[in-house]
């Protein structure tokens, strides 16, 4: 069945009111691409503040007995770091590109209810101040980790208002998640245009109905742990006995776990389409890739105890098989998007390039994320720092090459303008090699026993830490090429036009930025998850 | 429109399998309670989406103003209430009085989105 061509609402060209308007209509924009674009923004200004406190982290730890940082302080700042990177960084980054693509990608004009999408954006952006108002107060912010860890995060071992900050921050934040990833779902459900069927909907967007489905059903356990978290805090008797930090660990973890796929799904979804895109080819096993993510979002949430495996207070072996199961549905969309690959007439861009390295430094998070499902060796390396360089190597070499995969592919449609592709491959190779200078001595450290959150070591750490902290200079290096991009790119306005690299996709359809409700010009009729790449090949037959 | 119902049960399900799973290694209450029920609420979810599904998607989608501050205002005055259980009850007031005028706000929009 193909779909008609859509005629545009009669509305459709008036300009977005943010695009001329001052920063309040920017800020109470319905568009859900001003919506996005604020979140993208907030999501940016919290990584660069995030990425400080690692720096300070780096510093600390650059050689041993330095003691720049208070012992103290220095567990403040790990949790802000992780709290900031996961709640307002990542996770927020990544609704934030599918608010923006989905509608386009479905081809609807509007974001379903628009307003909950900004409701949405206000209670992270609030949440995330609420984190960082710790630093006012005389405790400081919390300092329990960024998992809250019971009982550290009880009264009585992390008093003071900046605990209840973080607790009431992510609380917001997390808030704030669900209703933006509610609005992406109902979107890709109910608003997509005659013809695009749910195996027409484009990968990304498919990736993004997965992401939204773990927010729904994982992020509210989140909210109902932190709040009895402080209910604990201020009257006692919730996480009080023996199995009181265990209950904790489980509410957590069932948020915690899905949490990473959150982070690290919608970046599949991207890179599926840079590949699809750059080497001139559909992706490889469409129908496979969406039955793989749904089973691999399935098996997400049903791992989260191989976190609490040491505690020997769960069924280990359960959580350990299907640990190991998430390399099936995983394998399957490795496979797919190398046989995109094969035989395809590669360009080597920017965001290509970032996509084959999200792919190959995930896929060292990915196996070295095998080996901690493992019950016997997980015990060896549990709260070692081989756990940092695994969750580091997912996030980091997975979600943030993804990330910066999306933002160097969308960046035109975005914006209208080219980012500088030079600048970009800078970035590219910085990022690589101050990530794997970062987080790779980290798998030595933590196999030889280093622990995790110590602001000292013994000496024999010494060298491989110094190695772990000018990588980490590196990466701060890499980012400050990417904000010269953006801004010689700014100065520069290379106009892009609606479609720079010849995507598959509908959003490749409309103008760059797109109009207020999306698109001007008719739809193209849909057939399948890449109506563009149908039509030039109908055009170029014809 | 099916298709949300029929992804949110599919998902559902697959839950449910996981959840069946447990019982092949032993069984611990608050596992299954925690994955089993969240693939309940997916089904649930699934089945309230079925029933409403006689709802037909709004085709006049642009009627939502540009604009809606209210609803900002709603979300932080939100924020700021919550904030207020540890900061004092003069910042739950603020955040109240912020939370009613949004609201206020919110209502009228939808009203005049009604008259158009």
């Amino acid at each position: 069945m193909s779909g008609p061509a859509v005629a545009p609402p009669p509305e459709a060209e008036r300009p977005s009111p943010a695009a001329d308007g001052g920063l309040v209509a920017r800020l109470g924009s319905t568009d859900h691409k001003q919506i996005a674009r604020t979140a993208m923004l907030a999501a940016g200004a919290f990584f660069l503040a995030g990425g400080v406190l690692a720096l300070l982290m780096r510093a600390e730890l650059a050689r041993p007995e330095l003691q720049l940082l208070s012992t103290g302080d220095y567990n403040a700042l790990f949790t802000v770091h992780g709290s900031t990177m996961i709640y307002l960084f990542m996770v927020p980054a990544a609704l934030a590109l599918g608010l923006y693509l989905v509608p386009l990608q479905v081809g609807a004009p509007e974001l379903a209810a628009p307003r909950a999408a900004l409701a949405g954006l206000w209670l992270y952006i609030a949440g995330g101040a609420v984190i960082y108002l710790g630093f006012l107060t005389q405790s400081g912010p919390g300092r329990a980790t960024w998992i809250g860890m019971d009982p550290l995060s009880e009264e009585a071992y992390t008093p003071g208002t900046g605990m209840d900050l973080w607790i009431f921050g992510v609380i917001l934040a997390t808030a704030g998640s669900l209703l933006l990833a509610a609005c992406i779902l109902a979107t890709a459900m109910r608003r997509r245009a005659p013809g695009m069927t749910l195996l027409r909907m484009p990968v990304f967007s498919w990736t993004m109905v997965a992401t939204a489905l773990m927010v729904l059903f994982a992020f509210p356990v989140l909210i109902v742990a932190l709040a009895l978290l402080w209910i604990d805090r201020q009257y006692g008797g919730v996480y009080s006995g023996n199995s009181g930090a265990l209950t904790y660990q489980h509410l957590f973890w069932f948020y915690g776990h899905p949490v990473v796929y959150v982070m690290f799904f919608p970046f599949v979804g991207a890179v599926a389409e840079v590949f699809a895109t750059f080497s001139g080819r559909r992706l490889f096993g469409y129908a496979f890739f969406v039955g793989a993510l749904l089973l691999f979002t399935s098996l997400s949430m049903s791992v989260w105890a191989h976190h609490m495996f040491t505690t020997g207070q769960v069924t280990n072996r359960y959580f350990a098989t299907t640990s190991t199961l998430l390399a099936v549905p995983a394998g399957v969309e490795y496979f797919d998007l190398i046989a995109t690959l094969w035989r395809g007439r590669l360009r080597l861009t920017t965001p290509f390039l970032f996509g084959l390295g999200f792919l190959l430094q995930f896929l060292v998070g990915g196996l070295t994320g095998i080996w901690v499902a493992s019950p016997p060796l997980d015990y060896h390396v549990n709260n070692s720092y081989f756990v940092v360089a695994h969750f580091h190597y997912t996030l980091f070499g997975g979600s943030l090459f993804g990330l910066f995969a999306a933002l160097y592919y969308w960046w035109p449609k975005i914006t209208g303008h080219l980012l500088h592709e030079g600048l970009g491959k800078v970035h590219f190779w910085l990022t690589v090699a101050g990530g794997n200078l970062t987080f790779f001595p980290m798998f030595f450290l933590g196999q030889d026993g280093m622990t995790r959150r110590i602001a000292d070591y013994p000496d024999r750490f010494a060298t491989l830490n110094l190695l772990s902290s000018i990588g980490a200079g590196l990466i701060a290096v890499s980012v400050l090429v990417f904000l010269a991009n953006v801004a010689v790119s700014r100065r520069r306005r290379r106009p892009a036009g609606p479609d720079p690299w010849g995507g598959q996709t509908l959003e490749w359809a409309t103008d760059s930025p797109p109009p207020r409700l999306n698109f001007i010009r008719p739809l193209p009729p849909v057939r399948s998850y890449a109506p563009l790449w149908d039509l030039r090949h109908e055009e170029q037959r014809s | 429109m099916r298709a949300g119902p029929i992804v949110l049960l599919v998902w559902g399900a697959l839950l449910w399998v996981h959840t069946g799973l447990q019982f092949v290694f032993g069984t611990n209450a608050t596992q299954v309670a925690l994955l089993g029920g969240a693939g309940t609420a997916c089904v649930l979810a699934a089945l309230a989406w079925w029933a409403l599904r006689a709802w037909p998607p709004r085709e006049r989608v642009y009627v939502v103003p540009d604009l809606s501050l209210p609803t900002a205002l709603v979300a932080v005055g939100l924020a700021a209430a919550l904030v207020g259980a540890e900061l004092g009850p003069t910042l739950i007031a603020v955040g109240a009085g912020c939370v009613a005028i949004g609201a206020g706000g919110v209502v009228r929009e939808l009203r005049a989105e009604r008259r158009r």
